[in-house]
């Protein structure tokens, strides 16, 4: 058996199942290291020079593949790209080596000051070509693909004149960018916004969907609001199914960022996706 | 139609500014839930700063209470906007802000310095890895040129100075502190060193005057014959030399000012 030039790195983000590393599992993680795919963190949690973030972060490094999702980068601001926060995610990438590397579809700042949110754009050819040139931008500096992910939302722009999912096409056609399918946000705006989730799926150009997200979603007045401090809903995990016909085994991730259990309900989710993953009947080339 | 700049700005004046209703006329209205979706967008990024403040600033919240703490959050808030999309950076100004609200003077004078040594404790959580010092290496240098050795300290340390025990109150405000709990203000000001140690906790320690105004010379990057010549006569540089290297908290030193 022939061992030299074998490559132990984990690099590539295979297509199952991983979790959301959030720093109350640190230690249970790295102690009982689970049998998941992936492990997924927020960039911006790791922007600091060392410490403890680094400690667990390497160490679990070693043991998994890696996806790094961005929640500040705000690729959709009128504003031009922030560089300094580009520079701190490239010294990330360079360091860690994710396999996978997302940011969402959305803005978080104008004139210089940030709103820390994911913030929803109006759907027009003015914030097309904003965030198809930010997104060049960043995914030339940083020298690799940017997955872009829909986020949920509360309200919608009259000025909106182009529906979500071919927005997001044409991002993929202008700029190269990948999808990250959030399931559970589809079903949120769906509710929100008086459409059908299922036809958003159905619509979104298959080849570029690279990652799925799911999560659970609260209910506020009227509205669902999307806090990932819940287990997947039962109709996101239909959604789930669906997307997985379509879109074919693709690695999935399970989010938890409120009011965030013990590491086993995290896993019981993962298990569940794990299982639908693995026993799905897949006629995604047939769609 | 506004261009995307100029619905932005509207949506972030709207964000902190609940009269602002013209934001509406920009909104699809068949889609209004009963709650307007702004409120939803207000409460989180409000939600957002404040737990960032919360979590960097758990003493101040214990000492304080839920209602207060909320309160002074966001009053923060509201004069203090968030400049980086990175929210470890969020709250930096914060003690300033505490230091001009009543209660301080009143009832918790020791607040504004107490959370300037919880601001400290952020900055050396997230500070750079070092270390650590090289002994051997340390021990090859010529035993004359000693004076001219400048040490590095930890990338975490910070010196801070109060009129308060503020080392004490952060100490038995400290989850799963076990012993004695109560602090005298009598006890005195405090000059403090806050630096993360190599098993990643996070040290806040008193230091003597002399310790203070050692480890202060290494942190400007001075000699040790000059750091030698800003303590006080019969200070035993060789022991205080000795203590920060035990502790980690010089980590290394450059040596390349020798030859003047």
């Amino acid at each position: 058996m022939k061992l030299a030039g074998v490559n132990f790195t984990p690099d590539p983000v295979p297509a199952q199942v991983g979790v959301g590393l959030r720093s109350p599992h640190y230690r249970d993680m790295l102690e009982r290291l689970p049998k998941i795919g992936f492990l997924e963190v927020h960039s911006e949690n790791y922007f600091g020079a060392g410490g403890q973030p680094h400690y667990f972060l390497q160490r679990l490094r070693d043991r998994y593949p890696l996806s790094l999702h961005g929640v500040g980068l705000s690729l959709g601001s009128a504003e031009p790209i922030n560089m300094a926060h580009l520079r701190r995610l490239k010294t990330l990438t360079e360091r860690y080596q994710p396999g996978l590397v997302s940011e969402h579809l959305c803005w978080s700042s104008v004139a210089g000051r940030h709103l820390n949110d994911l913030l929803p754009l109006p759907y027009t050819e003015e914030a097309l070509a904003v965030v198809a040139h930010k997104l060049s931008q960043a995914q030339d500096y940083l020298g690799r693909q940017i997955l872009l992910e829909n986020i949920s939302s509360y309200l919608e722009f009259t000025a909106s004149d182009i529906p979500e999912w071919r927005f997001l096409a044409e991002l993929v056609k202008l700029s190269g960018c990948g999808i990250l399918l959030d399931v559970n946000n589809i079903y949120v705006n769906a509710v929100n916004h008086g459409y059908d989730a299922a036809q958003f799926i159905m619509n979104v150009p298959r080849e570029a969907v690279q990652e799925i997200h799911l999560a659970g979603f609260d209910r506020g007045v009227g509205l669902l609001i999307d806090t990932h401090g819940k287990p997947v809903h039962d109709d996101v995990w239909n959604l789930y199914r669906l997307a997985l016909q379509r879109f074919g085994r693709l690695p999935t991730l399970i989010e938890w960022d409120t009011d965030i259990p013990a590491l086993d309900v995290l896993l019981g989710e993962a298990n569940k996706a794990k299982i639908m993953l693995q026993h799905e009947d897949f006629h995604a080339d047939a769609a | 139609m506004p261009t995307l700049l100029e619905l932005q700005t509207e949506f972030a004046q709207a964000l902190f500014d609940d009269s602002a209703s013209s934001f509406n006329r920009l909104l699809r209205s068949d889609t209004l839930a009963a709650e307007h979706p702004l409120v939803v967008y207000r409460n989180n990024v409000r939600h957002n700063l404040t737990a960032a403040l919360r979590d960097l600033y758990p003493v101040a919240l214990r000492l304080t209470g839920e209602d207060w703490f909320r309160q002074a959050a966001h009053g923060y808030i509201d004069g203090h906007a968030s400049r980086s999309p990175d929210l470890n950076d969020y709250g930096r100004e914060f003690p300033e802000y505490l230091a001009r609200l009543g209660i301080v003077g009143e009832e918790l004078p020791y607040l504004p310095d107490s959370a300037r040594l919880e601001w400290s404790v952020h900055e050396a959580f997230h500070a750079a890895d070092a270390g650590p010092l090289d002994l051997e290496r340390l021990a090859r240098m010529p035993a004359d040129g000693y004076g001219q050795l400048r040490f590095h300290l930890h990338p975490s340390c910070r010196l801070l100075q109060s009129e308060y025990p503020v080392h004490r109150i952060w100490q038995v405000n400290q989850p799963g502190y076990i012993g004695e709990e109560g602090v005298s203000l009598t006890e005195g000001g405090v000059d403090v060193l806050v630096f993360r140690d190599a098993d990643y906790a996070i040290s806040v320690e008193a230091l003597d005057a002399a310790e203070f105004r050692f480890i202060a010379a290494l942190q400007e990057r001075q000699s040790l014959s000059a750091t030698d010549d800003a303590l006080p006569e019969g200070t035993d540089l060789g022991a205080l030399l000795q203590g920060v290297v035990a502790r980690g908290v010089v980590v290394d030193f450059s040596a390349e000012d020798c030859a003047r």
